[in-house]
């Protein structure tokens, strides 16, 4: 009762509310434009945080985090195009729901499932921050390589039927994440040069072409017959019926999103993919996923908003930020001169309990201001094609540029909006890829930091018992997947046989 | 050719590509047991053998599934669906001489003709408006350094 007086004195004596509720705008704008992530769109406002008192600037920070990792997933479902990493897994059902002129009832899906996730995060966040501390402290580099490979375990029921094509395009993926710097030596490996690519290859980049410009690659060369409109133009919450079904995928995502969520540095877009993953494995209705399934839009933006809350268990307890996105925070904590960490909530209660406050208003206001822009959100992408295709075409090249200022970044999403349009006609899935390229630097640089440290010793991974138990349900995974997989295959051998 | 048989052969041939690029990654003093070009040869491997694998499946006319591109149009609908790259690139290439707001006017012009609507002076106006607020959201708002190009005196 008392934390929870001093919360609400936190909240009321500042500025904490308006500005959860301007946080919560601001983030949904930038994670709603590519290539602003939620790190920037946090970064963008850190300037104007000196001048506010502690809890209100922190509140801001934090509401900006929730408004992004939601926004992000509205152009995944208009445009096809994920506005943050997080996002990409909702484009596969988000986006195909959109085609079937669903986008209200997508939109109003993933807006639901964002606020489901986002108040549980909560909870685990004001209830468990120090028993979940003690994950984070567990993770160790071979812990970490076994992670990459728990995520890598899903290619296999991401591949769409077809697992050699997605297995081909889970090894481009993690190709495509060794270009750049070496994570052990430092030395450039296939830069060939320049130095653009010493950075690496950014996964937003790969996922805005995969995804965005080969859609408008393909919109582009479709015969004007053949193109579809929305015909769902207002937003539509879910009924009784669809709140049943999205129970199981939000529970799948609050599980996994908590998880993955105190894991400095695994992040929303492992915790999204995977919940799509056993979403999808849970599901009654496996086959609807791909093809608009509200399961599939439900679990990805249930897990990737219980991130934004338990994110903030290590950055709180330990003072690590496990994320780009807790990094900015700490920033913010740090010009308050205040140090997350064990002492943080002993010295700093009204700032720890603000906070909570000000994420609970973040998640209201999202969900309010969801109700008020999405409408217009779905009218603005029923306009007629030629503009919407233009539009969309300059949003991206103008997002892209705005990550570096680089012009080399657009040619790279171009020339992965072509891969991604010859993929299609060949009928290979971009989930494996896109997971490669997100997972492959976790998976070689731990893997590699591992032998480092056991002195070439492989026994290590299964001496580490984080490491042992995740690289079990791996291996557990991927047998289920193959078996699955291969089953399937032999049904509809029969089926054709029968025929 | 089959688009299995297709898929495979490029495969394959990426991963050779890709293993004569990894023979040529620099040595370091500070490298580990497994090297900076350990994962990419792995990778190579991995790739080349599944490519084979593919190959060996669309031979054996194996079925897999149509993805969803355009199936009519042939050549002519890549053709088209290329020249939506080719405008991108054209933005890369000229907008550093044009500047953000003028490139990008031209950008909505000339992708909104590509896509079907017939030039007119309505499109060169919603054009116009358009890259205007793009340029309010992206330089003001966002503060984001666009280029300036031809525009840079009046703006800069």
């Amino acid at each position: 009762m008392n934390d929870l007086y001093t919360a609400w004195t936190a909240l009321t004596s500042g500025w904490a509310i308006p500005a959860a509720l301007g946080g919560v705008v601001w983030g949904i704008f930038g994670g709603a434009l590519p290539g602003i992530s939620p790190s920037i769109a946090m970064a963008l406002l850190l300037p104007f945080t000196y001048g506010l008192d502690p809890v209100t600037a922190i509140v801001l920070l934090a509401s900006v985090y929730v408004g992004a990792e939601y926004g992000g997933s509205i152009p995944a479902i208009l445009i096809r195009t994920p506005g943050t990493n997080s996002a990409a897994a909702t484009v596969l059902d988000g986006f195909e729901m959109n085609r079937q002129g669903r986008a209200g009832e997508a939109l109003g899906i993933s807006l639901v499932s964002g606020l489901v996730g986002g108040l549980f995060g909560l909870v685990v966040l004001v209830l468990f921050t120090e028993p979940l501390a003690r994950v984070a402290l567990a993770f160790t580099p071979p812990a970490y390589f076994a992670l990459g490979m728990l995520g890598l375990s899903v290619i296999a029921s991401l591949s769409a039927g077809s697992l050699v094509m997605g297995l081909i395009a889970a090894v481009v993926g993690l190709m495509i994440a060794t270009v750049g710097t070496d994570p052990v030596s430092g030395v450039p490996r296939f830069t060939f040069g320049s130095p653009d690519l010493l950075g690496g290859i950014r996964p937003i980049l790969v996922m805005v072409g995969l995804f965005a410009v080969s859609e408008l690659m393909v919109q582009v060369s479709e015969p004007a017959w053949a193109r579809t409109s929305t015909r769902d133009t207002r937003l539509k919450l879910p009924n009784w019926a669809t709140w049943k079904r999205m129970f199981r995928p939000h529970a799948i995502g609050a599980v996994i999103g908590t998880v993955e969520g105190v894991t400095p540095g695994a992040g929303g877009t492992i915790a999204a993919f995977m919940s799509y993953n056993e979403a999808r494995r849970w599901s009654n209705h496996p086959e609807e996923f791909g093809h608009g399934s509200v399961e599939g839009v439900a679990a990805p933006e249930a897990a990737n908003n219980v991130v934004t809350a338990t994110a903030l268990v290590p950055l709180l307890s330990l003072g690590i930020p496990g994320s780009n996105s807790a990094a900015v925070l700490l920033g913010g904590f740090l010009i308050h001169g205040l140090s997350p960490g064990p002492m943080l909530f002993e010295r700093n209660a009204d700032v720890v309990y603000g906070l909570y406050g000000g994420l609970l208003v973040a998640n209201i206001a999202m969900l309010l201001i969801g109700l008020v822009i999405l409408s217009p959100c779905i009218w603005l992408v029923n306009r007629p094609k030629p503009y919407l295709l233009a539009f969309i075409f300059a949003l991206i090249v103008s997002g892209v540029y705005s990550i570096d200022q680089s012009f080399f970044d657009l040619g790279l999403v171009l020339a992965a909006g072509a891969l991604g349009y010859v993929m299609r006609w060949l009928g290979m899935p971009f989930l494996p890829m896109v997971l490669g390229v997100v997972l492959g630097n976790l998976v070689e640089s731990n893997y590699r930091r591992s032998l480092v440290l056991a002195d070439g010793d492989h026994a290590i991974f299964v001496q580490d018992p984080v490491a042992l138990g995740l690289l079990a349900a791996a291996v557990l995974m991927l047998v289920v997947s193959l078996y699955r997989e291969t089953r399937a295959l032999a049904r509809a051998r029969e089926e054709n046989a029968a025929q | 050719m089959g688009r299995g048989l297709v898929c495979g052969i490029g495969a394959l041939a990426l991963s050779i590509a890709y293993y004569a690029a990894a023979t040529g990654v620099p040595a370091s003093l500070l490298s580990d047991a497994v090297g900076a070009d350990g994962l990419p040869k792995v990778l190579a491997v991995a790739l080349g053998l599944l490519g084979i694998l593919a190959a060996v499946r669309a031979v054996l006319a194996r079925s897999i599934p149509a993805g969803d591109a355009p199936e009519g149009g042939g050549v002519a609908a890549h053709a088209r669906a290329l020249g939506m790259v080719a405008l991108g690139a054209a933005y890369a290439v000229l907008t550093p001489t044009l500047g953000y707001v003028v490139g990008t006017i031209a950008f909505l012009f000339f992708v909104a003709t590509y896509s079907g609507q017939r030039p007119s002076l309505r499109l060169a106006a919603i054009s116009a408006a358009g890259g205007l607020v793009l340029w309010l959201v992206f330089v003001k708002l966002l503060g984001v350094a666009m280029p300036l190009g031809m525009l840079a005196p009046l703006l800069g």
